[in-house]
């Protein structure tokens, strides 16, 4: 009578467990599979093979962009630095997130400077990127760092920095990233 | 069901099954990881195929004259000299780096084909410098290395030169040359002097 007891409760656990797996590849594999790092501004962080130090952001509703452009919402500019840790890379993508989760990318149309660059191995540059974002979602930004594409078959990791914002009076400007020199951030 | 064996061993009927030996359980175990083994090599093969052809894994070194070729591309490289540079055409790296050169021997004979590789410094810690990357646009350095020509009347320069950014304390070990056309997970590694 045990030795059915020990094959029933094996089938129960095999049942558990397939329906553990599907769960997971529903939930997490299907949809990509990604890590959270969480840092902080004025601090290295590492994710995957990049380290990141995000300075801080400041926003505007102009932008100094050949002619000041006004924004209905607001621009926001993260100012950050990075470098690798193996050899010349770029970010897949930076993207701003709010409290309500709402996703803010790169925006289009404008000349300035605003896209990631690409980093050397422990050669930091830093550079800023522009953001044009609700007026309402300004003062809860995360920015999420995004080393490789989403794929949804293989885990990858993404680090989100909480940002404090602060309030330009001026038109915000965008540079160009710059190599720093060894120590710097 | 209980019973009493014939050796007078009182028990479930169950029990006195007779049980498979070492060697058919042995055997069993063996064909059970073996099939394990081959439908996880039968499963993973899109994935190890592609890391396998997308990433340096077969470093072509250097013949006793310094050349490594890619015999089926007809292209060779050799790598006559390394130098740190701490000014170059008037601008100096940011501080805690050098500019190094390359000066590097090209030949390309195979089948006219354009074709620009790229060269990495690698460092004892695995590190890799690009060529090219932040340095000076400057005389006679090129930012990629020309090792193809579709023109049979413009071959490819024989004497090349590069800079690389690299940390003042790295410790270089190899200059890497690769191209997209090479063969799947082979590049040319050169010693650095």
């Amino acid at each position: 009578m045990s030795r059915r007891w020990a094959v029933a409760a094996l089938l129960s656990a095999a049942v558990v467990a397939g329906g553990v797996a599907n769960a997971i590849d529903d939930r997490y594999v299907a949809s990509g599979w990604h890590t959270v790092e969480r840092g902080e501004e004025g601090a290295d962080v590492r994710v995957a093979n990049f380290q990141v130090h995000v300075h801080g952001a400041v926003t505007s509703t102009r932008l100094e962009d050949g002619d000041v452009v006004t924004s209905p919402g607001a621009f926001v500019v993260v100012d950050l630095s990075y470098a690798t840790t193996d050899a010349w890379d770029s970010p897949e993508e930076v993207v701003l997130i709010d409290g309500a989760g709402r996703e803010f990318g790169e925006p289009s149309g404008f000349g300035s400077a605003a896209r990631a660059w690409e980093a050397g191995p422990d050669i930091w540059s830093r550079g800023t990127l522009l953001f044009e974002v609700s007026a309402d979602a300004v003062d809860d930004l995360t920015l999420e760092f995004r080393p490789q594409s989403p794929d949804a078959r293989l885990p990858s990791a993404v680090l989100r920095v909480p940002l404090t914002v602060t309030a330009a009076t001026e038109p915000l400007t965008v540079g160009r990233a710059r190599i720093l020199a060894e120590g710097e951030r | 069901m209980t019973g009493t064996t014939r050796h007078g061993i009182t028990g479930d009927s169950t029990a006195t099954r007779r049980r498979p030996g070492p060697i058919a359980t042995t055997i069993a175990a063996g064909v059970l990881v073996l099939s394990l083994g081959w439908w996880g090599w039968f499963a993973t093969e899109q994935a190890r195929a592609g890391w396998w052809d997308v990433g340096q894994h077969v470093g072509i070194g250097p013949d006793a004259r310094g050349w490594a070729q890619v015999d089926n591309l007809g292209v060779g490289v050799r790598l006559q000299g390394v130098e740190a540079l701490a000014v170059v055409d008037e601008e100096q790296p940011p501080a805690g780096f050098a500019y190094l050169a390359l000066d590097l021997e090209v030949v390309a004979d195979g089948a006219p084909q354009s074709r620009s590789c790229t060269v990495q410094v690698r460092d004892a810690r695995g590190r890799l410098f690009e060529a090219g990357r932040e340095v000076p646009y400057a005389d006679p350095y090129v930012s990629l290395l020309e090792c193809g020509s579709s023109d049979p009347e413009e071959p490819v320069p024989a004497e090349q030169s590069m800079l690389v950014l690299v940390p003042v304390d790295a410790e270089l070990v190899s200059v890497r040359v690769d191209a997209i056309d090479f063969p799947p997970a082979r590049f040319i590694e050169l010693p650095v002097p």
